[in-house]
This record gives structure tokens, C-alpha cells and sequence, in this order.
């Protein structure tokens, strides 16, 4: 019994390690060395043709970043700030220094989203609706970079019966009611699950050893 | 007996997977999402009244009011005109998340100067 109960919990803990790649403590050194408590989420950075994503997406942001410990300043009415200054795309602040929204809201740490994907494509037998997302997160102290991961995920929206005609109706009705949000939402949890917690969080300092950042993404430019 | 044991012990390890929440947010992103996507009256009091039922539910439970909902209802009762209440949740927020303090001093000072 015992012996059984030993072989599932190392079981448990290979699956949770499985994923091979570097700890939190060698991809972002800079969060641990400069603990940022608060995140500013600018207007996302939208390089899609779809006009409506950036405030869709905005709306699964707060909530992964909050529970990861960090403090989020509320979005919509960052969002109307921007909005009533006439900025509605993130990419019109490129040339802002960080510093300016240490003053202007007292955050120590801004967030860049680029929406990289936000499509639905057909092909003959199939389809599927893909969002893609980088987050950046910039010191508002140092200017630099802390934190920056993407991801993308692909939901398939192919149907199987057998016959290509059915299938073929099928697939363009699914993929043409599928909301993007769920889909934005799992992006936007995985991304922040390689950001090491913050000081609400209850691992706060101590997930340095943690893997979990697949190599590849992390040195990849957004 | 033993299969006991084994379920016993998959479901504390579900558990402690499923209770690491620190917030209580209520239907907080779907309301949000249908005011962003119709931006009309009937939407934004809906959402208005999902911050109202997450503030009275958090201060029952043992989950906290997340970052940013003090003061986004905050904001909503300043565009209602209704300035006194709106920088009393301000103040609340503040009180809650030490992070927020330059942030609602700067809304309330605007707040003030417009009102």
C-alpha cells in the first residue's frame, strides 16, 4: 500500500517537471532582483486585423495577473485614461519613458500585451481560431525589461463524421461562432504562469527553482 | 481499504490545486466582456451590479475584493455624478492596496477640482 502510494506522488511530481526548460530564477533574474509589487496594463499593442481584440482581450488580463500576487491597476479605467487622451493602441506610447507612470499612477512595473494572432482559418477539410499573445514587462525604475514570455493557442474547430460535405458545414459553423475570448483567456493564463509571483502570493520569493519556462519561448523577441 | 486511501489523497491533491485563488471575482471577466463588446447602458449596470455582489460576497467570505474593483466602481459612480460615494471607494481601494495610493490621491485630487 504504502509502496503504491509512494509510486503515484513521484509520479505526480515527474508530470509537474516534466516540462523540460530553465527555472524562473535563470530566465528572469531581474524579477527577483527587483521584486516589483504593482503592474500597469497599458492598451494592448493590437498587430491583428481585428479591430475589436484589443479591448476583448484586455478583459483576461487582470484576473491571472492579480492571482499570481501582483497588484493590477484597474484596466478599464486605465483604458479610459489613455482613451480620453487619445490613445487607444498601446503601440502610440512606444516613445514614453517607463519612468512617467511611476509618477502619473505609482507603478513600479508596466505591461506591454501584443496581440500577435487573432484569426479563424478555414481549410478544405478543417478549421480552427488562433490567438496569440507577448507580454513585456518593463521597470518603470530602470526601463528595462524584467519579463517577457508569448504563447499561442490553436483551437480546432474540425469536425469528423465522416462525410465530407456534413463536415464541411459543420466545420464553418463552429469555427464561425467560436468565441475568441475563452481561447484569449488560456492564452493569457499561460503566459503569466512563467512570470514569477508577486508578494500577494503565497510562493513570493520562493519559486526560483520552479521550471515550467519552455527555453525556446523565453529568448524568443515578440 | 486501500483504494480509499488512494482516492482520499487524489482528492486533497485536487483541492489544494483548486483553492490557491486569492480573490473572489464573482462573473467579474464576462460582464466585463459584454460591456466592452456593447458598450450600452443596460451593460454597464449590469456590470456595475457584478462589482456591488463581489464587494458584499468577498466581505463574507474568506476571499479578498481584487486589485482594481474598489476603484473601477469607483470610477462608474463618478461618471453617475455621484462623487462622494466614488471617493469613498476610492479611499477603500487605497486602504486595501497600499500599491494604489499615488493613483486614487491623483483621481481624487481630479475628482475634487471638477466636482
Amino acid at each position: 500500500m504504502k509502496r503504491i502510494v509512494f509510486i503515484l506522488v513521484f509520479i505526480i511530481c515527474l508530470s509537474a517537471c516534466q516540462s523540460t526548460g530553465v527555472t524562473k530564477q535563470q530566465a528572469f533574474p531581474k524579477v527577483y532582483n527587483e521584486r516589483p509589487q504593482s503592474i500597469l496594463v497599458l492598451p494592448a499593442i493590437n498587430k491583428t486585423t481585428a479591430a475589436d481584440a484589443a479591448s476583448l482581450y484586455s478583459t483576461t488580463i487582470a484576473q491571472p495577473l492579480a492571482e499570481a500576487g501582483y497588484y493590477v491597476f484597474s484596466i478599464p479605467y486605465i483604458d479610459a485614461y489613455f482613451a480620453n487622451e487619445g490613445i487607444i493602441d498601446g503601440a502610440q506610447l512606444s516613445e514614453i519613458p517607463a519612468s512617467r507612470y511611476k509618477e502619473l499612477f505609482g507603478a513600479d512595473s508596466v505591461l506591454f500585451v501584443h496581440i500577435n494572432q487573432w484569426d479563424t482559418n478555414y481549410y478544405v477539410l478543417g478549421g480552427n481560431v488562433t490567438v496569440g499573445a507577448t507580454f513585456q514587462l518593463v521597470s518603470t525604475r530602470t526601463g528595462q525589461i524584467l519579463w517577457q514570455y508569448h504563447d499561442t493557442v490553436v483551437n480546432d474547430t474540425s469536425s469528423d463524421s465522416g462525410n465530407l460535405l456534413i463536415d464541411m458545414i459543420s466545420t464553418a459553423l463552429t469555427t464561425s461562432v467560436v468565441d475568441y475570448v475563452p481561447i484569449a483567456r488560456t492564452v493569457s493564463q499561460q503566459i503569466v504562469r512563467t512570470l514569477p509571483v508577486g508578494h500577494y502570493h503565497k510562493n513570493f520569493n520562493k519559486d526560483q527553482g520552479e521550471v515550467g519556462v519552455s527555453e525556446k519561448s523565453s529568448h524568443d523577441r515578440p | 481499504m486501500n483504494h480509499k486511501w488512494l482516492i482520499i489523497l487524489l482528492g486533497a491533491l485536487l483541492l489544494s490545486a483548486c483553492t490557491s485563488k486569492i480573490y473572489y471575482w464573482g462573473s467579474y471577466e464576462n460582464t466585463l466582456y459584454r460591456y466592452n463588446k456593447e458598450p450600452n447602458e443596460a451593460n454597464l449596470s449590469k456590470h456595475k451590479a457584478e462589482l456591488e455582489m463581489i464587494i458584499n460576497k468577498s466581505s463574507k467570505g474568506k476571499r479578498r475584493v481584487p486589485p482594481g474593483i474598489y476603484f473601477e466602481l469607483g470610477m462608474i459612480e463618478a461618471r453617475l455624478g455621484n462623487i462622494a460615494r466614488s471617493i469613498e471607494l476610492l479611499n477603500l481601494e487605497k486602504a486595501q492596496f497600499p500599491e494604489a495610493e499615488v493613483v486614487v490621491n491623483n483621481t481624487i485630487a481630479r475628482l475634487e477640482a471638477s466636482s
